[in-house]
């Protein structure tokens, strides 16, 4: 079967097979074809072929749409919404900052505790040197084992109640130990010693209870109150 | 077929619902779609796994939806995505050591398994004709004779030059004739 040579024709003659002319072309195609029995042969091969090859395979089309849809995020529904992972960070945001206020509470807490000790004993190894008989300050800070623990020599030894590991050579524990034990102190003294230690609020625990927490992220949540 | 203006107004107006949020715009290019994805897919020598090789072909193309600018019908893209998920399937299984290379003759076997329809001598006489071509052949003379497409639009999905598009269509008809009158 030799060729037409009319190209412009033939390259149109698919494009007839299914109908995807225009109305002009459509017109001018049919117009050869009543002449020319080389390209009505070839459609007829063409449209042979549609009709053979046009045998689909078998597919699921509704399970394709759905195995589909539901893999797509539409534009519109942001992955915020159906990402899992997503859904997952978001899940864990709340306890994370809720964490994070613990942490900077413990923080917070540790380091007042550290400073109201530092500030005492600055003040502890002030007022000792003036004062001499003075042993309350020494005392607040070691009550328990003070008074719970005595050296085996503290009747005679100048420095068993004090601590002495920290100062070992402080006039603090000096005065200590020329003051003795608490056990030496009357009745009164150690009123006196207890009243002062409400003062210091250093060994008040409903000050440690609810402590303003130093938050890093203050833009987070707001309000926060360093110490 | 349909008029190609009509495919592109309705494809604009499904992928303008899709991104509006309408689910069921997505389902309708589906629907729209898939029968010529899976001709295409038997056209290219898929035996097996059709109904999946389509089903990722979309989700790959819903996927990277936001970045198909319309300069090729969504149609001719959908065939580019199936053509390159069909060919890196075949380098994964080519680097496989028990891999079945898919040959010339597995598109055969797959137009043999259509000689259960009904269909007149001549159909299956050009059936058997098509079956004879070279995969390219075969693949640049479906996507015109049956889907249609212009030689630029098979140029975009085969990854070739319109030129040469046209070479591979016009040796593929005479072959086709060739066989038929041998």
């Amino acid at each position: 079967m030799a060729d037409c040579s009319n190209v412009e024709i033939r390259e149109l003659l698919p494009e007839r097979a299914g109908s995807a002319l225009s109305a002009a072309d459509h017109a001018r195609v049919d117009a050869h074809l009543a002449s020319c029995p080389t390209c009505s042969a070839e459609l007829a091969l063409i449209q042979a072929a549609r009709r053979a090859i046009r045998v689909t395979p078998s597919i699921d089309v509704g399970r394709i749409s759905a195995a589909v849809v539901a893999a797509t995020v539409t534009p519109s529904r942001p992955q915020l919404v159906t990402s899992a992972p997503m859904i997952a960070r978001a899940q864990r945001a709340p306890r994370m900052r809720w964490i994070g206020l613990k942490a900077a509470a413990a923080v917070a807490i540790a380091a007042a505790g550290i400073g109201s000790f530092a500030v005492w004993r600055s003040a502890d190894d002030g007022a000792s040197l003036p004062n001499g008989g003075s042993a309350q300050p020494v005392a607040a800070a070691t009550p328990a084992p003070a008074a719970s623990a005595p050296s085996p020599g503290a009747a005679g030894s100048p420095a068993p109640l004090t601590v002495a590991s920290a100062t070992p050579a402080s006039s603090a524990s000096a005065e200590i130990g020329v003051a003795g034990g608490l056990s030496d102190l009357s009745a009164s003294d150690l009123k006196a010693l207890l009243g002062d230690l409400g003062t210091t609020g250093v060994a008040d625990d409903a000050a440690f209870e609810e402590p303003a927490p130093v938050i890093p992220d203050v833009g987070d949540i707001g309000g926060g109150e360093s110490l | 077929m349909t008029n190609p203006t009509d495919d592109l107004a309705s494809d604009a107006t499904l992928l303008t619902r899709w991104r509006g949020g309408d689910e069921r715009a997505a389902t309708e290019i589906v629907e729209r779609h898939a029968p010529a994805l899976a001709r295409f897919a038997a056209s290219l020598g898929v035996r097996t796994d059709i109904e999946e090789l389509v089903q990722d072909t979309f989700v790959r193309a819903f996927a990277s939806l936001e970045g198909f600018r319309g300069e090729s019908t969504l149609r001719t893209w959908l065939f580019t995505i199936m053509r390159r998920l069909v060919l890196d399937q075949r380098r994964a299984r080519a680097r496989r050591p028990v891999a079945v290379p898919v040959e010339e003759d597995d598109a055969v076997t797959e137009f043999d398994a259509l000689d259960g329809m009904v269909a007149t001598e001549m159909e299956q006489k050009v059936r058997s004709a098509v079956a004879e071509l070279t995969p390219t052949q075969r693949e640049v003379f479906t996507l015109r004779v049956m889907e249609g497409l212009s030689y630029k639009e098979i140029a975009e999905v085969a990854g070739t030059t319109e030129g040469a598009a046209r070479v591979h269509y016009h040796n593929a008809m005479r072959a086709v004739k060739e066989f038929l009158d041998g």
